[in-house]
């Protein structure tokens, strides 16, 4: 009689660890109540707008960036040719007479800036001693203006970025690409 | 796009989008990696402190100062010679040669030493008679005792562009005249009276000769001296003999003419004719 129930029990525990197995196994693969458009859309919007903000502000700071270092480098550009205009204006007038035979002066600028290529144009004022280099690149358009003195006439001339050389003509400073 | 875990069926082609955008943004950071390297390379550049010009004219104003200091010595020694200057002056050029070639920079010195004579008497009654060639003329000036002249006596100063005769007219007075007698201009009072030949004056009155050829050269001396008496001293740009001239006449160095070049890799620098004067005091 014993063994009966003994025999009775085990077949019942089994019983209920099976069921509860059974409950438990279909919740990882269940997808009731979910869309699979829905989800793939709701991700792919999500997604395509951050990447987007992402895009536009870097876009965005990449430009100003460089519009700001372009104008940065046009204006050290300008000021090392102005430099080297008032160094050479100050070989020719140095004191104690004498003729200038030659006085030549090489500057190394940059072949091309952050934003590419650039055009440097000068304009002297006799009246006034004083004249301007004007840079100029294009795309972002960014123009600088670097004021310069020179006792000594400069030759109004427009050139490209590189190196340029300052020659005295006997008569003018002279400003040529190299 | 929704799954990102590499799924284990073999469909491998989602994410596409992610790695796209990973690109785009990889492009972004280089590029912005880029402007901040332009902008820390123009700062560097903006701070260089590059002169080349100033090369250039250190060396030219070092050998000018010590040519100067040269020249001056020299003259203060007195008697100086081109010959007594020449072996200093090449020094001065070795020296500032070595000197710029330690900072890169390649230069030469040449130089043309002129020499001048200080020609002078004082309280003399009767002049020296002399005559000299002289480039130019830095100074003449005569102080003439009138009462020591004889009376209606001349004697002449012979000048580049044209002679003027000084003539004792009075016991106070004297009249400087042209080549042909005609009146340039006059003085009558106490002795001595000052004729400063350069600027053509007698006693601070223009005298209306022409000095204007004075600095192209030509020939300035004393003739009919034995009626001249007073002092007079003339500094005149001149390599005539010292045997020739009178007994208190002193050489000098007038003037060295400097010869400059230098060559940098960023400059080419020349300068000829650059006149270093001395400093020998002009004649009062």
């Amino acid at each position: 009689m014993s063994s009966d129930n003994s025999l009775h029990e085990r077949t019942v525990g089994a019983k209920r660890r099976q069921h509860s197995t059974c409950d438990r196994q279909p919740i990882r693969g269940d997808d009731r109540a979910v869309s699979v458009a829905v989800g793939y859309v709701l991700g792919l919007g999500i997604a395509t707008l951050l990447f987007s903000a992402l895009l536009i502000g870097g876009s965005g700071l990449v430009e100003s960036q460089t519009q700001t270092v372009t104008h940065d480098q046009l204006s050290v550009t300008g000021q090392q040719l102005a430099a080297d205009l008032s160094g050479a204006d100050r070989l020719v007038r140095a004191g104690g007479g004498g003729d200038v035979s030659n006085a030549s002066l090489q500057t190394d600028l940059p072949n091309s800036v952050a934003a590419g290529g650039y055009t440097i144009e000068i304009t002297y004022t006799n009246a006034s001693n004083t004249g301007t280099i004007e840079l100029r690149s294009s795309t972002p358009d960014v123009v600088v203006s670097v004021p310069f003195r020179s006792v000594t006439p400069v030759r109004e001339t427009t050139i490209g970025g590189g190196t340029v050389e300052t020659s005295y003509d006997g008569d003018k400073l002279v400003v040529e690409s190299v | 796009m929704a799954q990102v875990i590499r799924p284990r069926d073999g469909d491998g082609d989602r994410g596409q989008m992610i790695l796209l955008m990973g690109v785009v943004l990889a492009v972004m950071f280089v590029a912005l990696a880029l402007l901040v390297n332009a902008a820390i390379y123009t700062d560097n550049v903006a701070t260089r402190g590059g002169d080349p010009a100033g090369e250039a004219l250190e060396y030219q104003n070092g050998v000018v100062d010590s040519t100067e200091g040269l020249i001056e010595a020299e003259n203060d020694a007195g008697n100086a010679t081109a010959d007594d200057v020449r072996p200093a002056l090449e020094n001065i050029s070795r020296y500032h040669r070595q000197y710029h070639l330690r900072r890169g920079a390649a230069t030469n010195t040449s130089f043309n030493i002129s020499e001048g004579r200080n020609i002078s008497e004082v309280n003399a009654n009767g002049f020296e008679d002399w005559n000299a060639t002289a480039n130019t003329v830095r100074g003449f000036v005569m102080h003439i005792n009138i009462n020591n002249m004889s009376n209606n006596s001349t004697f002449e100063v012979i000048l580049p562009t044209q002679d003027v005769q000084v003539n004792r007219t009075g016991k106070s007075s004297i009249v400087i005249e042209d080549d042909s007698g005609g009146e340039l201009c006059s003085y009558s009072g106490t002795d001595p009276v000052r004729f400063n030949i350069t600027n053509s004056s007698l006693s601070g009155e223009s005298c209306g000769f022409n000095t204007s050829q004075f600095d192209d050269g030509g020939n300035i001396g004393i003739d009919k001296e034995t009626n001249g008496a007073g002092g007079y001293e003339a500094l005149i740009e001149s390599d005539a003999d010292i045997s020739g001239l009178p007994p208190n006449t002193t050489t000098f160095i007038y003037r060295v003419e400097l010869n400059l070049r230098v060559n940098t890799p960023e400059l080419q620098y020349e300068r000829r004719g650059l006149e270093v004067v001395s400093e020998v005091p002009n004649v009062e």
